[in-house]
């Protein structure tokens, strides 16, 4: 018996969309009864169907799954931020019913990878997370890492291929094969990596130079506290995007899910978290021989 | 630099005035300003007389160094300064020119007088905090390092504003979590609420991801 504070990861395999739909309805029933808060964040046809089947009251919520917020950062922000105001609200537990839409590209990197932080963010929380996947469309390396990344499965049928789920990792952030268009080394100050932004003024929409600013300005300051103290900057400018790389020589991040880890009170990781938030992608990692280089994408969303 | 600001406000059609170090204290308080109420009528009235006797209005000088020489008392000042401001602001026929002696202050203290003002000379001052159309105007930009100085200089704000702080960032160029939550905490200490004016849609987003309390953006 699973104590009632510690997570529940279920993957929920299904090939039959009446009968996963009957199941939820039925789960979302007996969650209420319970005293459970439930987030629904399912494609819209699934959603609507769930939604005719259940007593829609301020326990149940519906999230759009909206493209344009559609990254682990996102869904990650929406699940911490949901759970953390339903169990201050008194729910018992907290019930989250989604479906990730795998679709073969490098992205399905990144959402596996969240699934993983999802186990280690949420590990003492009392938090339900069911996945859904469609296993009539999904690809079968998809499920096998489905099967590794949740503790619990339902749905027969399905032969688990092998996963590795360490090497479970988000892709990097793919930066133009062609030398850095600004290159600023050993900044001691995030305003000094802002300004040099100014230069890109006319080539680049207000939008994206104002998350870029963002973004640079935590990756510089956290360079600047936990990376020795300086960082070289380097931007490259693409039609519709800007890059920013950021490397330092300090100690490095010794943790696979730095930049999906919600930040926590007092005022601790906001900045890496907000920069991710920002950035169209964020990719961390370890630089040789020590240090950390932190690349983003910033482009229009 | 003053020689020069004079003569403008001559031309502009101003009565200029100038109270160096020692008249200024004698104006003002020694190290306090004792009586703002009543220096801002008296403000009022020099103004009031220049405009009387065919002037376009008044313009001060005032070497305000040794008004300035302690953390209390630039925190006095500092307050002082803000209603002034308001002042000339709903006025528009002052105009003041504060002459401070960097070698004799120092780097910090020459800081957080800086902030205090639309503008500054030299210019070199991270950001301005001063009276607006409505509330204060905050231009230029926030980050790590003017969480102290933005946290005395609007501690100046609060205390003098009765109710929510309305503060106009338009010209705000950078703001990070960390200055949102100075303004938050600041407000909170005195039982108001910041209202921001004109900002970014990012900074909705950095009071929501940073979970700034008492700081919400006015709806455009």
């Amino acid at each position: 018996m699973t104590t009632s504070t510690a997570l529940r990861h279920v993957a929920l395999f299904y090939d039959d969309t009446d009968a996963v739909v009957t199941r939820i309805a039925a789960t979302i029933e007996q969650d209420r009864r319970a005293g459970a808060a439930v987030l629904v964040c399912l494609p819209d046809v699934l959603a609507g169907a769930v939604s005719e089947r259940i007593r829609v009251d301020d326990r149940i919520t519906f999230l759009a799954a909206d493209d344009r917020y559609a990254r682990p950062v996102t869904a990650m922000h929406a699940l911490w931020n949901f759970a953390n105001a339903a169990l201050a609200d008194g729910a018992s537990r907290v019930q989250s019913i989604g479906q990730i839409s795998f679709d073969g590209s490098p992205s399905d990197d990144d959402w596996h990878w969240y699934e993983r932080a999802v186990n280690d963010v949420f590990a003492d929380v009392p938090l339900t997370a069911t996945c859904l996947f469609d296993a009539g469309s999904v690809p079968p390396e998809t499920l096998a890492c489905a099967h590794a990344t949740h503790a619990e499965h339902i749905g027969e049928g399905h032969t688990p291929g092998r996963c590795d789920v360490e090497r479970l990792l988000p892709h990097p952030v793919g930066l133009p094969q062609r030398a850095a268009d600004l290159a600023l080394d050993e900044v001691t100050r995030p305003a000094a990596a802002r300004h040099a932004l100014g230069r890109l003024d006319d080539v680049l929409a207000p939008d994206i130079l104002d998350r870029a600013r963002l973004v640079v300005s935590e990756l510089v300051t956290n360079a600047i506290i936990h990376g020795g103290g300086r960082a070289d900057v380097r931007y490259w400018c693409e039609p519709s995007a800007l890059f920013i790389e950021v490397a330092d020589d300090g100690v490095g991040i010794d943790d696979p899910f730095a930049t999906l880890r919600p930040p926590a009170f007092p005022v601790r990781g906001f900045g890496l978290w907000a920069s991710h938030i920002e950035a169209t992608r964020l990719h961390v990692a370890a630089r040789h021989p020590h240090g950390t280089v932190a690349t983003a994408q910033v482009a229009a969303p | 630099m003053v020689e020069s600001y004079v003569l403008g406000a001559r031309v502009a059609g101003r009565r200029p005035m100038f109270l160096n170090s020692d008249e200024a204290t004698a104006v003002y308080g020694d190290r306090h300003i004792t009586d703002p109420d009543g220096l801002l009528a008296d403000f009022e009235r020099q103004a009031a007389d220049a405009v009387a006797e065919g002037y376009s209005g008044w313009a001060v000088v005032v070497d305000g160094t040794e008004l300035v020489t302690t953390p209390e008392a630039r925190a006095s000042f500092a307050r002082w300064e803000h209603l002034a401001d308001r002042m000339f602001r709903s006025r528009g026929d002052i105009i003041a020119l504060c002459v401070y002696d960097a070698h004799e202050l120092g780097a910090d203290a020459v800081a957080e007088l800086g902030v205090l003002h639309q503008e500054t000379l030299p210019d070199d001052t991270p950001f301005h905090l001063f009276a607006g159309a409505d509330g204060v105007r905050l231009d230029g930009e926030l980050d790590l390092s003017t969480l102290n100085l933005l946290d005395s200089a609007f501690a100046a704000v609060t205390s003098t504003t009765d109710g929510d702080v309305v503060v106009d960032v338009s010209q705000l160029e950078f703001v990070d979590h960390r200055s949102l939550h100075v303004l938050g905490r600041r407000a909170e200490a005195h039982g108001q609420h910041v209202v921001l004016r004109s900002a970014r849609p990012m900074v909705q987003r950095l009071i929501d991801v940073g979970g700034v309390r008492h700081v919400t953006v006015a709806a455009t």
